[in-house]
């Protein structure tokens, strides 16, 4: 048994212009199942039978779908019948209590109280119709059939019987396109990043339909801010969304494209919006693992970092990539944010001798009082060393330090070292924390 | 003694959330061992509260600090990141590998306001991810307080927030609150707010050998090799 949702336009004379923002609703409905197709020209359909236990139930999934045209569109009715004709006949019910039936004689009921001109078919015969006393379609179903097909078209018993669900009806279904580009026009004199968030909401829609549909997903897309043109034109806005994890979800795109644009500064008022996405990779398999996974975590850290440096930026997180260095500020080297995983190693050399975990910037001097250095007014008492680290002669700066651990009065350690290279001076280099 | 005496005297039996004021609570999580015996016995659960917000007071950056937790973290999953947000110096590999901690686990968040100091902090607790969040943020507002310790309640993470001792007397709704101040030898604990009795005296604990004879020798371990 099959059943459709039907999604149609309340109102038919403004359903013409929108055949792209139709599209957008049809490439958003392919998550909630692959049978998808635009239907005469103002509505969409779906063949849902096999999504509902996926779902959740009838209801819950046409709460759902509800919900996702909402956002794509202005409301739309929403009828569901075991037939497509015969659900966008409901969706076209003035009641908008008889518009979803499941089982067949429920179907019959349904329809037979619908006026004979909601079928596009019977058009042309109504007058005819209206004077022979048949006005719906349940009058219309009564009448003998050889004499109707005689008097009729063809075409007319063969759409009546396709919305009774009692003929096969030939629906092209829609495919997603190869490539994708979704725009829309909008009308955001006031330059708010919420506002932009929502009104980009129908496009990440779109494309996340786009992408379920092809089992694909995605590693970075931009969002290009068309402004108005005029004498002081100036290029559209682009804002990049990176993701270190390809991602095929809303919600995803949505939290990085949130903080995005609380950077943004647009200086002129938006006209248009459009979605272009990078190149597109098959979907990985998720795990069929019953226990949690190990590579859970990596999954959430790298949605963490996308998320931490759409909002920090990439400079400021940071990954450690010690350099092989005698010197400590050298080899203590600190790298932005990459991608590509790097193999973290110590040399084992340098990893013998005691380091402080707060290495200071730049090392300060210290003051001398009786031949012991001085630290904010106190003496500083030298536990343990020397470590004699010598180098940088081949790169013209020849550092000659001699590094002791040292403690202050109440017990503190620091990290100090004498530079026998210009004299006789005492640098605090790092603090034992 | 009567069953009601009993109960009395251990109210535990009764509940898990109830304890005397001269005990110490049995928290509802679990905790990691501090690696010192004399902190373990005076923690609730016997070390450091996993998923509740841990607050330290410090009176300047480097007096141990983070030396108090080397053993915690050496327990906690490997593959976890641990979190440094906003750290006061840039920390060190070399101490880090010294530590015998892996260095490919840390993660240093320098963001220049203290508002995404704190929004970092939240989102590395929402996400779940690091098996440790330190972060240094000063000052910090009652309402972030009470939001990162309601976000650590539903994480799996250790959270440390880092404060100067200034904020002592101030308001906290940390489930655990000490303060450190460095002494010879390593450092002096004072537990100032704990789920059960108030701790009297400062717990001391040994983060160096002591000097005299032969001077601290550390044994080289197998660290990775020279990349």
């Amino acid at each position: 048994m099959s059943l459709w949702v039907c999604l149609r336009w309340p109102d038919a004379s403004c359903a013409g212009q929108a055949s792209l923002q139709l599209q957008h609703l049809a490439l958003a409905m392919l998550r909630y199942s692959p049978k998808v197709a635009c239907y005469r020209h103002d509505s969409v359909v779906l063949e849902v039978a096999a999504s509902l236990a996926l779902f959740g139930g009838i209801r819950a999934l046409c709460r759902r779908i509800r919900h996702t045209a909402y956002k794509v569109l202005t409301p739309l009715n929403l009828g569901m019948a075991p037939s497509a004709s015969g659900a966008w006949l409901l969706a076209g019910s003035p009641r908008p209590g008889c518009r979803r039936v499941v089982r067949q004689a429920s179907l019959v009921r349904h329809l037979a109280g619908l006026p004979v001109h909601h079928l596009p078919e019977a058009r042309p015969h109504q007058e005819w119709l209206d004077n022979i006393g048949c006005h719906s379609l349940g009058d219309l179903r009564q009448l003998p059939r050889p004499a109707l097909q005689q008097r009729s078209s063809p075409l007319l018993l063969h759409s009546l019987d396709a919305a009774y669900a009692q003929a096969q009806e030939t629906i092209s279904w829609f495919l997603p396109p190869a490539r994708l580009r979704p725009a829309c026009d909008v009308d955001l004199p006031r330059l708010h990043a919420n506002a932009i968030l929502a009104a980009t909401q129908p496009l990440l829609l779109a494309l996340c339909g786009w992408l379920q549909g092809r089992q694909e997903a995605l590693h970075d897309i931009s969002l290009l801010i068309h402004h108005a043109k005029g004498r002081d034109s100036c290029p559209p806005t682009r804002v990049a969304l990176r993701f270190s994890a390809a991602t095929w979800r809303l919600e995803d795109f949505n939290r990085i494209l949130k903080e995005q644009l609380q950077h943004v500064v647009l200086k002129r008022p938006a006209i248009r919006l459009e979605l272009a996405a990078g190149v597109s990779h098959p979907r990985a398999p998720a795990s069929e693992t019953l226990f949690p996974d190990p590579g859970q975590h990596f999954q959430e850290e790298k949605r963490l970092l996308d998320l931490l440096s759409a909002r920090l930026g990439i400079g400021s997180i940071r990954r450690p990539r010690p350099r092989a260095h005698h010197l400590p500020e050298q080899a203590n080297n600190w790298a932005e944010l990459t991608t590509a995983p790097v193999s973290v190693s110590v040399p084992a050399s340098l990893g013998i001798n005691p380091r402080p975990f707060w290495l200071l910037e730049e090392p300060r001097q210290l003051g001398i009082h009786l031949e012991r250095p001085v630290h904010q007014g106190r003496p500083l008492r030298l536990v343990q060393g020397p470590e004699r680290i010598e180098t940088g002669w081949y790169e013209g700066i020849h550092h000659r330090r001699d590094y002791f651990v040292a403690e202050d009065p109440d017990g503190a350690r620091y990290w100090v070292y004498r530079e026998r290279e210009t004299g006789d001076g005492w640098f605090l280099h790092g603090l034992f924390a | 003694m009567s069953l009601s005496a009993f109960l009395l005297r251990h109210p535990e039996q009764i509940h898990p959330a109830l304890w005397r004021a001269n005990q110490l609570a049995r928290p509802p999580g679990a905790t990691v061992p501090t690696g010192f015996a004399s902190l373990d016995q005076a923690l609730p659960g016997q070390g450091w509260p996993v998923g509740q917000l841990v607050e330290i007071l410090i009176q300047r950056p480097g007096c141990g600090e983070l030396q108090l937790f080397r053993p915690a973290l050496a327990r906690q999953l490997p593959e976890r990141s641990i979190a440094l947000v906003k750290p006061p110096h840039p920390p060190c590999i070399q101490a880090w590998a010294h530590w015998q901690l892996a260095p490919e686990r840390l993660l240093w968040l320098q963001p220049t306001r203290t508002v995404d100091a704190l929004w970092a902090t939240e989102q590395i607790l929402r996400h779940n991810s690091c098996a440790a969040v330190f972060c240094w943020a000063h000052p910090v507002h009652t309402t972030s307080l009470r939001r990162i310790q309601l976000l650590a309640r539903q994480s799996e993470s250790l959270c440390i927030l880092l404060r100067p001792s200034s904020v002592m007397c101030q308001a906290s709704m940390a489930v655990l609150r000490l303060a450190i101040e460095p002494c010879r030898q390593g450092i002096r604990l004072h537990i100032l707010k704990r789920q059960g009795a108030a701790a009297s005296s400062p717990i001391n604990l040994e983060l160096y050998a002591p000097q005299g004879g032969a001077l601290p020798r550390h044994v080289p371990v197998g660290l990775p090799a020279l990349a």
